[in-house]
């Protein structure tokens, strides 16, 4: 089966890693991610605001071009790798769903665009690895497991907060954990993984971001996690960037990699990942002692 | 104890609750949001406080660091007992400051374009222009 696919601004820059990844990973698990041939910025935080409309329209035509893909693929999901587009889309997708009128409005006002009808899904990455393919299926196509690696899935805020788009438990999450089990990873438990990372407080108050990580960092240290395994580009970037700092201050004894889960399940999932390897030299590093992956 | 509310104040308090869609007088102060907010630390007043300050109509709450500091996390909003969606409150209280042009973030200054050359990814700039800009 084949998904509309919207990458986001993020993912073609510093998450280029992560959408590499995962659409090799789509592959290697017999699904297509099709990236829509025309897409604009998500609109990046969801306007809380009861009165302001414009600040919906880009993630509204982003909908209209999932609503046209999907009937060439005959499916109504959208499928997004970056949490914080997920968190858009699904938000302004529910307003429509809650507020008929609001969607007529808008409709009203896109004149040159066809009409968005509101029966999109959203949903993102790994729901679509946990619901359609499943854990179950995911282990059978391991080629190699990684056992003797310890991980920390950290979730972050937007694939679960507000509850009204969470797709897993809102404070005990489990299926990024049910994933890199099936991957054969040890997972730890980390009470931070719905921790906020301080997101876009990196530009205007990076101290409040290195107070998050250093909770968030310092439990997984404790607790021995080899790396820390984020589906977010945001998180992946204050965790990696906020180390930095505050190894240099000498807050923290070590610094813990930080790698997005797509990445991971393309190690495990790749035949002759040899390759692939050599830009993960911390993990076979750390390994080599446990008599490595 | 009789408390006597400004026009502004009054306005203030009719303003948010406008903008961000909230009963503000569901909060009864048990404090939860301020022990959950990750980064509380950085704020000049506690976010339990800042509600308190529109309830009561205080402008001072205007002149307060805040709402710039969430960062819109919803940590709040998902454990608050009486359902009172804090991050709406903030971004109202944002709003109250941009509509009246009064911006957070000077897009145009010296510190900040420094930021775009660094290798920030593009959500959190836009994510901080979209918060701190009207």
């Amino acid at each position: 089966m084949d998904y509309p696919y919207y990458p986001g601004c993020t993912l073609k820059t510093t998450g280029k890693k992560d959408e590499e990844a995962a659409l090799e990973v789509a592959k290697l698990l017999g699904f297509e991610l099709k990236e829509l041939p025309t897409w604009t910025c998500c609109g990046v935080v969801y306007n809380l605001t009861s009165d302001v409309m414009a600040d919906h329209l880009s993630a509204t035509r982003t909908l209209i071009r999932a609503q046209e893909m999907g009937r060439e693929l005959k499916t109504n999901k959208l499928v997004t790798l970056c949490s914080m587009c997920y968190n858009v889309l699904k938000q302004v997708n529910l307003m429509y769903k809650n507020n008929p009128d609001k969607l007529k409005n808008i409709n009203l006002f896109l004149d040159n665009e066809e009409d968005y009808l509101g029966n999109i899904e959203v949903m993102h990455f790994l729901e679509i690895l946990y619901n359609d393919i499943g854990p179950e299926k995911i282990k059978e196509k391991v080629k190699t497991s990684l056992k003797n690696l310890k991980v920390d899935p950290y979730y972050g805020c937007m694939l679960l907060r507000p509850k009204t788009i969470a797709f897993d438990d809102q404070d005990s999450p489990h299926i990024m954990g049910d994933i890199l089990s099936a991957l054969g990873a040890t997972v730890i438990e980390n009470p931070m993984t719905v921790e906020c990372c301080g997101a876009h407080q990196i530009i205007t108050n990076k101290g409040a971001v290195l107070d998050c990580v250093e909770r968030i960092v310092s439990i997984s240290q404790k607790k021995g996690a080899d790396v820390i395994v984020t589906p977010c580009p945001l998180c992946q970037y204050n965790l990696t960037t906020a180390q930095k700092t505050l190894f240099e201050k000498g807050k923290i004894n070590r610094k813990t990699p930080v790698i997005y889960l797509s990445e991971l399940m393309k190690i495990s999932l790749t035949e002759s990942n040899q390759d692939y390897l050599k830009d993960y030299i911390f993990i076979k590093d750390k390994l080599d002692e446990r008599g490595g992956l | 104890m009789v408390f006597t509310v400004s026009e502004k104040g009054l306005e203030l308090r009719k303003t948010v609750e406008e903008i961000s869609g909230e009963n503000i007088f569901k909060c009864y102060q048990c404090g939860k949001c301020s022990a959950t907010c990750p980064v509380v630390d950085s704020m000049d007043m506690a976010p339990n406080k800042v509600i308190r300050l529109v309830q009561t109509g205080d402008m001072e709450v205007l002149n307060q660091n805040t709402f710039w500091v969430c960062a819109a996390c919803f940590t709040c909003s998902a454990r608050c007992p009486r359902s009172v969606d804090i991050a709406k409150i903030m971004e109202g209280l944002r709003n109250v400051k941009l509509r009246n042009k009064q911006d957070f973030i000077n897009i145009y200054s010296k510190e900040f374009i420094e930021k775009l050359i660094e290798e920030i990814p593009q959500m959190a700039i836009v994510s901080a222009i979209k918060k701190g800009v009207w």
